[in-house]
């Protein structure tokens, strides 16, 4: 059986660092994904809905809008609820993790994040993980 | 009167309330080597235990009453357990 | 210096700078909360990117000026000149550390020290750490009971041996009385032996008891933690006088699995784990709790190693074992790093490991463990977790995505709907099943990495079991199926379906050739090889060419997928009942088609259930079934695939069609009153058309139905809609198997060749003359009780006619945009497969024609647009 790749696996990034965003793009295109980045939260919702992501990367204390308002919103929408969402965090705290989890993320990373883990983890969410 | 002092003992009798805090703390500073019979003890007002615990006096007698001799018995048991600070 | 450290330097600067900035100005107006957000945020993004570096005394430093300004954040202190000193401080030591990062990329040798003193003084302006001694604090109740480890193990050990099996509720409660409560004549000791299912019971002293000399005894010091196994509703009822300072908190029963003791004693023979690994890997949970038991008795009971055994053996001890607490206790044992003694030995560190129960399944799942594993480690943790109960349909979704995309991407596949069904009994706060999925899957992969043998059939039985009552094997792909795919770029399979286009447009030269032969050349013979040769080849090249269709084939499941979610979501939210049924879902298509089916369904399943079914109410009184039922369904038709959607709702009433397009300025009233009712209802696919006055939320984001049409168009396909009024809607979508090769079907005009694709041909037809009729300027015939309008192509095309006069005309009959026209040709040729580009260079924006197509003679095709050239 063949499975075919398609066109690149699109990830957005949504973080407000610049350095994590380009440690995000670093270890994400070495990896093989398409990258794109919003620098907050209200620009990520915006891209997250009208650019076609495989994977959103989503950083939460952020301006304009949380990590966790983002990904509320994208599980309210239909087209979107499906899109898998890793948060990366710096809290290391259950409560946390639970409102990342409530509001409908599928992984909460806490920082720092080990490329290794990431690419893995990008690859296990959005079914490209090589065999 | 629940609680009933002699020189050295103090015997909680059936009900002991917060109206017996004031006797009690008199009793445990006045005597050297104060010792408590919890025995007849069905009921310890949160107030004397807080003095118990304080205090740590020699259980003459463990309780008999089944939730005493489960939650409160075990923490006077050994007088000469450290007095510190458990917390 | 790499790259990632060059990128920071700049940032960490600015940021460093503008928290500098921001605390000065929040020294002289502190209420200004959008500062605080700001310098916090500063602060905190700083270290989280300090974390990519090794710079350990950088982040510790920051973390401790960001844990104040998240106090002052959140109103836990308020800021004062002394916090904003330090703060600066701080911040300058870590300014002065980025100077030495870009000069010698690393920080100084006295870092460290630095670091450390610099983070006590910021941490020793916090409020008291403790948040559940706060009871003041509304947060503590969000907070997990995190001194379970505090209970005595014997009184766990018991609680864990009764919850477990039972499922019945355990609660970690925890009492701060005030200093008043004695004189509101409260007894908070005798709160707890009322409750019947109390657990365990620690009575401490909130602060240090102060000398018997001194104390008051009216002052209430004392604070309570408990473990009790009892409804909720019950312990808020005892408590209820005092309940603002009562902390209550469910616990699920593996969080009581921490281990305690003196650390030391002989690490365990290596023998030991061989052998609970295999059997475990075997399910013999007896065979393992004897092999602990024997240790057990050969260890010091007070060793921390010990009471990880004891733990080990409640957990055997479970009627039904949980296999991967089995594995997270062996393997915290084996790492000897075990995390309790971890956690309490860095009792002072500033960010304490977790100590939740589940993070026993985390703490199993190391960073070395494969992260399929420790995905699903997390997953048990989620479904653990408690929360609000009304979030937790969405949490169970995200676990549910999360588990189907691991399936995929190990190749694995449940029995249908195993997952769902399962989370959606999660969703309603059943969550045993997924547990129990979950982990066997989480087994399954341990067993995959432990090495090429097979999986134990014990373990796969357990699969089956955990998927309950109905039979059948659970896990279909086995791992030997996983070796067999092969992932390929699409743009790899794109080349080779072009090259195998091409061939079958090459291959259609031979038979130009066998004529060549034949009458130039005059060889009948070598004309027939030629055809004889042709036929193979043809065969040959329709074979590769469906084999490569074949791997861009996907099942229609994948778009179909989404729908339960979404038409449960919207029905609820609209209070409406509403069945979704769905057929066919195996149906495939090539990708590129499934892929843009998406948002056309999304919105006609979204106005089905907007505008189509009714009310439970309003489907009562018409003598419907309470629930409306919506369908969705593929099957395959030739070289189409359909997909309907189909409702029992409403319907939609043609008249009110015809009156909204007239008022609308659509059409003209006349045109309203010729209009069929079937052509009246496929008004509704113009721009800008919407069939309810009010637009409801769900009508979603201002599309109306014609970006249904334009976007099935889009691929080649076309939509067909038939309603009844009061019976309900179907809505059909024809579209193409394939896009990349069409068929099309050729005409001939004046002297040129087109072609009009095969979709769009409703049939051929020769009409005698005097059956046309004349309508005004325009000509008609009647076919079987239909007046098909005709329209003679050259116009169309500014092409002369090629013969005069002719007894009968060629009509191709097409559908175009839900109406049906004639279209008179010079001559109606053969069907042929093309390969079909679009328009390229000086004609890429001429209308009227969607691509040109290579012939097999080498004459280029143009193929027809109908839609735009009428």
């Amino acid at each position: 059986m063949i499975q075919l790749q398609g066109r690149k696996t699109r990830v957005l990034v949504v973080e407000d660092g610049i350095t994590m965003r380009m440690f995000y793009r670093d270890v994400l295109e070495k990896a093989g994904f398409e990258v794109e980045e919003a620098v907050n939260g209200l620009e990520g919702l915006e891209r997250a809905m009208t650019g076609s992501f495989d994977l959103l990367v989503v950083d939460i204390n952020m301006p304009k809008m949380d990590g966790y308002q983002v990904i509320r919103t994208v599980r309210e929408d239909p087209s979107l609820w499906r899109v898998p969402v890793i948060t990366i965090s710096t809290e290391d705290k259950e409560q946390d993790a639970l409102k990342a989890y409530d509001a409908g993320a599928n992984f909460y990373m806490t920082k720092p994040v080990r490329p290794k883990d990431l690419e893995e983890m990008a690859r296990l969410l959005t079914g490209t993980a090589s065999q | 009167m629940p609680l009933v002092f002699t020189a050295t003992q103090a015997r909680f009798e059936d009900v002991c309330t917060v109206e017996d805090a004031l006797p009690l703390l008199e009793f445990l500073k006045s005597s050297n080597t104060p010792e408590v019979d919890l025995s007849p003890c069905t009921w310890l007002h949160t107030a004397l235990l807080q003095l118990l615990l304080t205090a740590r006096p020699r259980m003459a007698a463990s309780p008999v009453d089944p939730a005493l001799t489960r939650w409160v018995a075990p923490l006077l048991a050994d007088a000469s357990r450290e007095r510190g600070f458990d917390g | 210096m790499t790259t990632l450290l060059e990128r920071f330097i700049p940032e960490a600067r600015e940021y460093l700078e503008s928290a500098a900035a921001g605390l000065l100005k929040l020294e002289r107006d502190p209420s200004d909360e959008g500062l605080v957000n700001e310098v916090f945020r500063a602060v905190h993004t700083l270290k989280g990117a300090s974390g990519l570096f090794d710079t350990p005394g950088l982040t510790r430093l920051l973390h401790a000026g960001e844990d104040l300004l998240d106090a002052v954040r959140s109103n836990l202190l308020a800021l004062d000149p002394e916090m904003v000193d330090a703060l600066l401080d701080a911040l300058d030591r870590v300014s002065a550390w980025v100077d030495a990062l870009q000069q010698q990329g690393r920080l100084p040798d006295d870092a460290d020290g630095v670091s450390v003193a610099l983070s006590r003084r910021l941490r020793a302006l916090l409020p008291i750490a403790d948040d559940s001694m706060n009871a003041t604090a509304p947060a503590a109740a969000a907070q997990q009971a995190d001194w379970l480890i505090e209970l005595p193990e014997k009184d766990r050990l018991a609680a864990f041996a009764g919850t477990v099996g039972s499922g019945s509720p355990l609660l970690a409660i925890s009492y701060v009385p005030d200093d008043g409560c004695f004189y509101r004549g409260e007894d908070p000791f005798n709160l707890f032996p009322q409750l019947p299912g109390l657990q365990a019971l620690r009575i401490f002293f909130r602060e240090p008891p102060v000398p018997l000399a001194e104390t008051d005894p009216f002052q209430s010091l004392l604070a309570f933690r408990a473990l009790v196994a009892q409804p909720r509703g019950e312990v808020e009822h005892l408590f209820r006088y005092v309940i603002e300072q009562v902390d209550i908190v469910s616990i699920p029963p593996e969080a009581l699995i921490l281990p305690e003791g003196d650390a030391g004693g002989e690490s365990l023979h290596q023998d030991f784990f061989e052998d609970a690994g295999l059997r475990l890997a075997a399910r013999d949970f007896v065979g393992l709790r004897s092999a602990v038991a024997t240790l057990l008795g050969e260890t010091d009971g007070q060793l921390w190693v010990a009471s990880a055994l004891r733990w080990l053996d409640a957990v055997l001890a479970a009627p039904l074992p949980n296999a991967s607490w089995v594995s997270a206790v062996l393997a915290a044992i084996a790492d000897g790093r075990a995390f309790p003694i971890g956690e309490a030995a860095s009792r002072e560190a500033p960010a304490p490991a977790p100590a939740h129960p589940a993070t026993l399944t985390v703490a199993a799942a190391s960073p070395d463990t494969p992260m399929a594993a420790r995905i699903l480690a997390e997953q048990l943790r989620i479904v653990a977790m408690q929360g609000d109960h009304d979030m937790l349909p969405r949490r169970m979704a995200a676990v549910e995505a999360t588990v189907g995309s691991l399936l995929a991407s190990l190749g694995w596949s449940l029995r249908d709907k195993e997952l769902a069904s399962a989370t959606a009994e999660a969703a309603d706060g059943a969550p045993e099943r997924l547990r129990e999925l979950i982990t066997a899957l989480y087994n399954r992969v341990e067993a995959a990495v432990a090495g090429p043998s097979p999986v134990p059939a014990s373990a796969t039985a357990l699969l089956v079991t955990s998927a309950t009552a109905d039979s059948g094997q659970t896990v279909v792909g086995e791992a030997t199926q996983v070796a067999h795919v092969l992932k390929v770029d699409q743009a790899k399979v794109d080349a080779l379906m072009n090259l195998i286009a091409e061939l079958v447009v090459s291959k259609n030269s031979l038979p130009f050739l066998a004529r060549r032969a034949e009458t130039v050349y005059g060889s009948r013979e070598m004309g027939r090889e030629i055809k004889d040769q042709y036929a193979i080849i043809d065969r040959l090249a329709q074979e590769m060419q469906r084999a490569i269709m074949d791997v861009r084939m996907l099942p229609v499941s994948e778009v179909f997928e989404r729908f339960p979610r979404l038409v449960r979501d919207l029905s609820r939210r609209l209070n409406k009942h509403i069945e979704l049924k769905i057929v066919g879902e195996d149906t495939a298509a090539d990708k590129t088609i499934i892929e843009s089916l998406g948002d056309p369904l999304i919105h006609l399943v979204r106005n089905a259930i907007d505008h189509g079914i009714e009310s439970p109410e309003q489907r009562l009184a018409t003598g419907k079934p309470e629930a409306g039922t919506i369908q969705l369904r593929a099957l395959q038709e030739g070289d189409q695939v359909i997909i309907e959607v189909s409702d029992d709702g409403k319907g939609i009433d043609p008249m009110a069609v015809r009156l909204k397009a007239f008022e609308k300025g659509m059409i003209t009233e006349e045109k309203a009153d010729a209009l069929s009712d079937q052509e009246a209802i496929n008004l509704i696919f113009l721009p800008g058309f919407s069939t309810t006055e009010e637009i409801s939320d769900l009508s979603g984001r201002g599309v109306g139905t014609d970006v249904v049409r334009t976007a099935v168009e889009k691929i080649n396909g076309h939509v067909t809609l038939s309603s009844r009024k009061g019976e309900g809607t179907l809505v059909r979508l024809s579209l193409p198997l394939s896009m990349a090769v069409a068929r099309v079907m050729m005409v001939e005009v004046g002297d040129a060749l087109f072609g009009v694709p095969m979709e769009g041909v409703a049939e051929t037809v020769r009409v005698p003359r005097d059956r046309i009729r004349r309508i005004k300027r325009s000509q008609a015939f009647v076919l079987r009780d239909a007046i098909v309008p005709l329209i003679q192509l050259h116009d169309l095309l500014g092409l002369p006619r090629k013969g005069a006069e002719v007894e009968e005309e060629a009509v191709l009959v097409a559908r175009v945009g839900g109406t049906i026209v004639g279209l008179v040709v010079d001559r109606l040729r053969e069907g042929i497969d093309v390969v079909l580009k679009p328009l390229e260079g000086m004609l890429a924006g001429m209308r009227g024609y969607s691509g040109s197509a290579l012939m097999g003679d080498g004459r280029v095709l143009l193929v027809l647009n109908l839609k735009e050239l009428l």
